[in-house]
C-alpha cells in the first residue's frame, strides 16, 4: 500500500502553481498511490478552501483523506478547527511562513494544540521555504524552538513536518510526536539518510504535490540504497500505522 | 533524440572515490550520451582531472573550468588558461557568493572568449537567481547558465528562476533538482530552447546512494520526461538546447 500524506489541492496565492482534485487522483492511479492526504494551499480565506477540500474528500472517501487549513493569528481559529471536525475532515495544515505563526501568533498556537489534542488532529506543517535550507538567518532557530516547545507541551499530538526542518534529526530523536515527511523529491534522499540516524519507522512518504512529483518520489524511494522492508514502512505502512485512526 | 546532461561534476576527492568512468557507466545505463563536466572545487587539481578526464574520453565529455572567487586572482588564471589555451566552453562557478568581487572579472574573460558561465543558485543569499540575474544583466553577451533553475530546497526559487529568465534573453536554466510542475511552466513562459538537462551526477557523490548506476540520473531524466510538455519540447530539453548552446 501507497500513502501519499502530504499533497495541496487549489491555488497558491502568492506563488504560480495550482493543482486540481482530478490531476491528484489521475496520478495516483498512474504511479498505484492508494491514500492521498488532500489539503489546500495556505491561505487567509480559510473557510473558503477548507470547504473545498470538504467536498472533494466526501465525493473520493476510499481514496482521499482531507486535512484543513487553520490561521492560528485570527480570533476564530478555534472555530475553524471545530468547523474541521464536523466537516470530517481529519488533521490540520499549518504554514509557518504564510502565516507567521512562529512570530505574534505563537501563544494562540499552543492554544489550537489543544482542541487538536481532544479530537485527535494531526498537525501537518508546510515547508518553510525561505528560512531553511542552506539560510543561516535567524529563522531557523525560530523553526527550531517553534517546534521544539510545542511538541514538549503537547506530547499527544502528532507533529508533521519534513526533511528541511532546521535540526530535525536532534527533534524526532527527544519528541515522539513528531513525524518525518518527506517533502518531496528533494527531500526524500534526506528523509532516506535520516533513516540510519532515527530509524525508519516514522518517516512517510510526502510528495508536496503538486510542488513535487508523487510518481518521481515513489520511484526515488523504491531506488534508493534502502531495505526492502524499510522501503515498504515509508512508501505506506508507517502512514497506516501511525495515522490508522484517519483511515 | 541526442541526450546531453548538462551538469556533471568530476573529482578525485569524493568520498568514497572513483574514476571518471563511474560517470559513464550512469550516462551509458541511461542512455545519455555527453555530459557537461566539471569539478567540485576551484582549485588546480580539480580542474587538471576533469582535463585529464576529458581528453580520455573527448566523446563524452565536455569541460567547464571550475571557478572558486576566493582564489581571487589564481582563480582568474585558471579561467584564462582553460578557455584560453584549452579553448573550454565555460566557466562553473559553485557554492560561493554570486556577487563576489573577483566574478566581473571572470565574466569579463568570458565574455572575451564567448563563453558561457553556468552559476549555481539555491534561495539563499548567496546564488539566489535574482542575484544570479543581475550579474548576467551587466553581461548581456555571455549566455548564462542558472544551475538547478532555483531549485533543489526551495520551490518559490524554481518559480523565480523563470520570472529573471523572462527578463534576461541570455539566461538558461538547467533542471537538475528541479520539478516537472517548474520545468512546465518554464518551457510554456521563456521556450524549451532556453531550458537544459543536467543531473548533478559524479563520479561519486549523490550516486552512490542509490543501489545501480544510473538510477540517480534516471530520476533527474524522469523531471523532464513525466513534465507535461510536447515530445518535441521534451527532445529540446534533454539535448538539443544543450547542443545549440554549446556550439556542438
Amino acid at each position: 500500500m501507497i500513502v501519499d500524506i502530504h499533497t495541496h489541492i487549489g491555488h497558491h496565492p502568492l506563488m504560480d502553481f495550482k493543482q486540481e482534485p482530478e490531476e491528484i487522483l489521475r496520478d495516483m492511479e498512474k504511479y498505484g498511490i492508494d491514500v492521498s492526504i488532500v489539503m489546500p494551499f495556505p491561505s487567509m480565506k480559510v473557510q473558503e478552501v477548507n470547504d473545498q477540500i470538504s467536498a472533494v474528500v466526501q465525493d473520493h472517501p476510499d481514496k482521499l483523506i482531507g486535512f484543513g487549513c487553520i490561521n492560528p493569528t485570527v480570533d476564530d481559529a478555534r472555530d475553524e478547527i471545530a468547523r474541521i471536525v464536523s466537516m470530517g475532515l481529519k488533521g490540520v495544515m499549518l504554514d509557518p511562513e504564510f502565516h507567521h505563526i512562529f512570530g505574534r501568533g505563537r501563544s494562540k498556537l499552543e492554544e489550537l494544540m489543544v482542541p487538536c489534542m481532544e479530537n485527535k488532529l494531526p498537525v501537518l506543517f508546510n515547508n518553510p521555504n525561505s528560512e531553511t535550507g542552506e539560510s543561516e538567518s535567524m529563522g531557523r532557530e525560530t523553526f527550531y524552538n517553534g517546534l521544539n516547545q510545542l511538541a514538549y507541551k503537547f506530547p499527544e499530538v502528532r507533529l508533521v513536518v519534513n526533511t528541511f526542518w532546521p535540526r530535525i534529526k536532534e527533534l524526532v530523536k527527544v519528541h515522539r510526536n513528531i513525524i518525518i515527511d518527506t517533502g518531496g523529491r528533494n527531500g526524500i534522499t534526506s528523509g532516506v539518510g535520516l533513516v540510519k540516524d532515527i530509524g525508519p519507522t516514522r518517516i512517510c512518504f510526502g510528495s508536496e504535490s503538486p510542488q513535487n512529483h508523487p510518481g518521481l518520489g515513489v520511484k526515488e524511494i523504491r531506488t534508493l540504497t534502502l531495505a526492502p522492508v524499510y522501503r515498504e514502512l515509508l512508501l505506506g505502512k508507517n502512514a497506516k500505522r501511525l495515522f490508522a485512526d484517519l483511515f | 533524440m541526442v541526450v546531453i546532461d548538462a551538469h556533471c561534476h568530476l573529482s578525485q576527492r569524493w568520498t568514497p572515490v572513483g574514476p571518471a568512468t563511474l560517470l559513464i557507466d550512469d550516462m551509458d545505463a541511461t542512455g545519455v550520451e555527453m555530459a557537461v563536466v566539471f569539478g567540485v572545487f576551484g582549485d588546480a587539481e580539480d580542474n587538471a582531472f576533469v582535463a585529464k578526464s576529458a581528453r580520455e574520453h573527448p566523446n563524452r565529455f565536455i569541460p567547464l573550468v571550475n571557478f572558486d572567487p576566493r582564489y581571487e586572482e589564481v582563480g582568474l588564471e585558471l579561467v584564462e588558461k582553460y578557455l584560453g589555451e584549452h579553448k573550454w566552453k565555460g566557466v562553473k562557478v559553485g557554492h560561493t557568493h554570486t556577487v563576489a568581487r573577483y566574478m566581473y572579472p571572470m565574466m569579463e574573460i568570458a565574455e572575451s572568449y564567448n563563453s558561457l558561465v553556468a552559476i549555481h543558485s539555491d534561495h539563499s543569499i548567496r546564488n539566489h537567481p535574482y542575484i544570479i540575474g543581475d550579474i548576467a544583466n551587466s553581461f548581456p553577451n555571455v549566455p548564462t547558465v542558472i544551475l538547478h533553475m532555483g531549485g533543489g530546497t526551495c520551490f518559490d526559487s524554481e518559480l523565480l528562476s523563470t520570472k529573471i529568465a523572462e527578463k534576461n534573453d541570455n539566461i538558461y536554466l538547467e533542471t537538475c533538482y528541479s520539478n516537472p510542475y517548474a520545468i512546465k511552466q518554464a518551457v510554456e513562459t521563456i521556450g524549451p530552447e532556453k531550458i537544459i538537462f543536467g543531473s548533478d551526477s559524479s563520479n561519486g557523490g549523490y550516486g552512490s546512494r542509490f543501489e545501480k548506476a544510473g538510477d540517480y540520473m534516471e530520476l533527474m531524466l524522469d523531471a523532464v520526461r513525466v513534465a507535461d510538455i510536447t515530445p518535441e519540447q521534451k527532445a529540446m530539453v534533454l539535448g538539443d538546447s544543450a547542443a545549440n548552446l554549446l556550439g556542438i
